[in-house]
């Protein structure tokens, strides 16, 4: 099993506060791991961290041994808490525009999928209901055969039906030489999906292991184990 | 089939009852081959390594078999899937005696009950 | 990749922008017609009205032709505000490409579209010229000898730092407006479109208010090297100073964008 994602002493402030706070962590490939914590927590700093939109101001951070650059963007299939399309242009055009980018870009799946979801390719992104939009951008993301996917917040605000569809292809996406990192606050719906977790508050790793020992240890679920963490912490 | 997770338990050992529970009612029927790994977790939307997981400790038990490429099949042996039955009812009335006796319910009572219920209902 | 990037900034302004060079180029023709109407009526009694209304049309369409450029202009800043200061950042920042091939393919693309304008432009200002220019050719009677045309100028200043300083200046505004956009939305959390304006006119400002100085400390040494008399010529040296520092202003600025991106980007 290889590393895909390695972090040492990673920190980050922003305007004095300190979002994450001496992070070291090691993600193995092939599995599906949630990053779970409340909000303000340092999930989405953490995650656009590696993704590369953000610089760290200590540490650093490697995926698949490779410093964060433009050839680890290339391994990371990112997807945001918020559309990030020209919302101009037409559903053909966004699968045209990451053919371009991405050499592992695979648009015969992306093509089954967004007809499976019904989705016209020669409509202009921006005329699709606020739903349809979150699909096609995670049908783009997922179609994409990559080493590390980021899902910020993939469920939040998404109605049930979706919901399903989301989990549905996260699962049937699944590679054992990917890592799918699911950063997210919505633990019982998520949890089934993964592997392993991480409890993540106030910039530093609280804990973290697989679904199935902890249940095994604590008989409680991961849902009710993080209501059990959290309960008595402050957050941001 | 409708899967359920709802107790603290891992959900390995849940998909396992899951499963044979569908051999038992007949959704899989003995001698049938099972859907693929992926298709099981798709449909349960779970992780395919816990799928896997549960897939691989029902073989140890012998319920599941695997023939090579050609896949998962459920067993023949009436012998195994006896077992399996005896042990799933086991499960369920230890809960159920678990339950009546917390309402100070005894197992003779119980029975009483069932069999009052059994007969209304026929 | 860098094409790539190239072929995107270019397309993703083309629609509005050809539209709008076509407009421009129908106006030009409008106003070609109205020159050559105003200048066939010039001394015809009882046309003096429609002669006047004319002119004025004319000034019209002079005013929507720089309209035009200057629409165009804030469309190509527009696209690449939003393209990397918007939600739409996510997307460009974690393309795999390096930030000094996103900011100098549109920093290109600028430099593409801007020349597309200017041809249009020419077009539809010698469009609008041809009619009194091929009255007074026809009335010189002959062509215009270009080589005597451009001795002459090259007496009156030198042709090779009049190069220098096109491509200074150009360079400075390529780069000014997007640097201006650039620390506009990084430094303020609301307004930032009107942070970019004043971040803009703020450093236009301080870069005449420092060639002023130095242009004028540069006549006073001149002026005391002649012995107290100033020979007003357009010197090597004074076309020099202000390009160096349209240079300087515009390369460092570029780097100072390429700094701020990689480091403080916070969309």
């Amino acid at each position: 099993m290889d590393i895909v994602l390695q972090t040492s002493n990673l920190s980050k402030n922003y305007s004095g506060i300190r979002a994450l706070n001496n992070l070291n962590i090691a993600l193995p490939s092939g599995k599906i791991i949630g990053l779970l914590g409340p909000n303000g927590s340092g999930k989405t700093t953490l995650i656009k961290l590696i993704a590369g939109l953000l610089t760290p101001t200590e540490g650093s951070i490697e995926v698949c041994g490779v410093p964060v650059g433009p050839e680890t963007k290339s391994m990371i299939s990112y997807l945001p808490d918020r559309v990030y399309f020209n919302q101009s242009q037409t559903v053909e055009q966004l699968l045209n525009y990451f053919q371009d980018f991405y050499a592992d870009f695979d648009r015969q799946r992306a093509v089954s999928m967004l007809s499976m979801l019904r989705i016209p390719m020669n409509v202009k992104f921006k005329t699709l209901s606020k739903g349809a939009r979150e699909k096609v951008q995670l049908a783009l993301v997922m179609s994409r055969r990559a080493k590390l996917y980021l899902l910020d917040e993939p469920i939040a605000g998404v109605d049930p039906a979706a919901r399903d569809f989301i989990l549905h292809t996260i699962v049937t996406n699944y590679d054992p030489t990917a890592t799918v990192l699911i950063s997210t606050h919505l633990i019982a719906d998520v949890e089934p999906v993964l592997d392993e977790f991480l409890f993540i508050n106030m910039g530093q790793i609280i804990c973290l292991g697989s679904v199935d020992d902890m249940r095994d240890k604590t008989g409680k679920t991961l849902d009710e184990l993080f209501r059990e963490v959290f309960k008595c912490l402050p957050s941001l | 089939m409708v899967w359920k997770f709802s107790d603290g338990r891992p959900v390995y050992v849940q998909i396992m009852e899951h499963i044979q529970t569908a051999v038992l009612t007949g959704i899989f029927p003995p001698g049938s081959k099972i859907p693929s790994v992926r298709e099981l977790a798709a449909d349960a939307k779970v992780n395919p390594n816990t799928m896997q997981h549960a897939l691989q400790e029902l073989e140890q038990s012998m319920l599941l078999i695997t023939q090579g490429t050609l896949g998962r099949f459920v067993t023949q042996d009436s012998a195994v899937i006896d077992a399996a039955r005896n042990k799933l009812l086991h499960n369920l009335t230890q809960e159920c005696i678990k339950k009546y006796a917390a309402l100070g319910i005894s197992p003779e009572q119980a029975a009483n009950l069932l069999l009052e219920c059994g007969k209304r209902e026929a | 990749m860098f094409a790539k990037l190239v072929k995107h900034e270019f397309r993703s302004v083309s629609k509005p922008l050809t539209f709008l060079s076509i407009a421009a180029v129908a106006a030009g023709l409008i106003g070609s017609l109205l020159m050559w109407y105003f200048l066939s009526n010039i001394d015809i009694e009882g046309k003096e009205l429609p002669s006047i209304l004319a002119i004025l049309m004319l000034v019209g369409i002079y005013i929507s032709l720089l309209a035009y450029s200057v629409a165009s202009m804030i469309i190509i800043y527009y696209r690449f505000y939003k393209s990397k200061f918007t939600d739409e950042g996510y997307l460009t920042f974690t393309l795999p490409v390096s930030t000094h091939q996103i900011l100098l393919s549109s920093i290109l693309n600028q430099l593409i579209w801007s020349a597309i304008i200017s041809v249009v432009l020419f077009i539809c200002f010698g469009l609008i010229l041809a009619p009194p220019v091929s009255m007074v050719a026809k009335e010189i009677g002959g062509h215009m000898d270009w080589g005597i045309f451009f001795q002459e100028l090259d007496g009156l200043f030198p042709v090779g730092s009049f190069v220098i300083t096109t491509i200074c200046g150009e360079v400075y505004s390529l780069v000014l407006p997007l640097l201006s956009i650039t620390i506009g939305s990084l430094v303020a959390k609301k307004h930032k479109i009107l942070a970019s304006f004043g971040i803009g006119y703020g450093i236009t400002m301080a870069v005449s208010t420092l060639t002023s100085f130095i242009t004028i400390a540069d006549i006073i040494r001149q002026t005391f090297a002649n012995d107290m008399y100033y020979e007003p010529t357009i010197s090597m040296s004074s076309m020099l100073i202000p390009s160096m520092i349209m240079l300087v202003v515009g390369v460092g600025g570029y780097f100072l964008m390429h700094y701020l991106i990689e480091r403080k980007l916070n969309i």
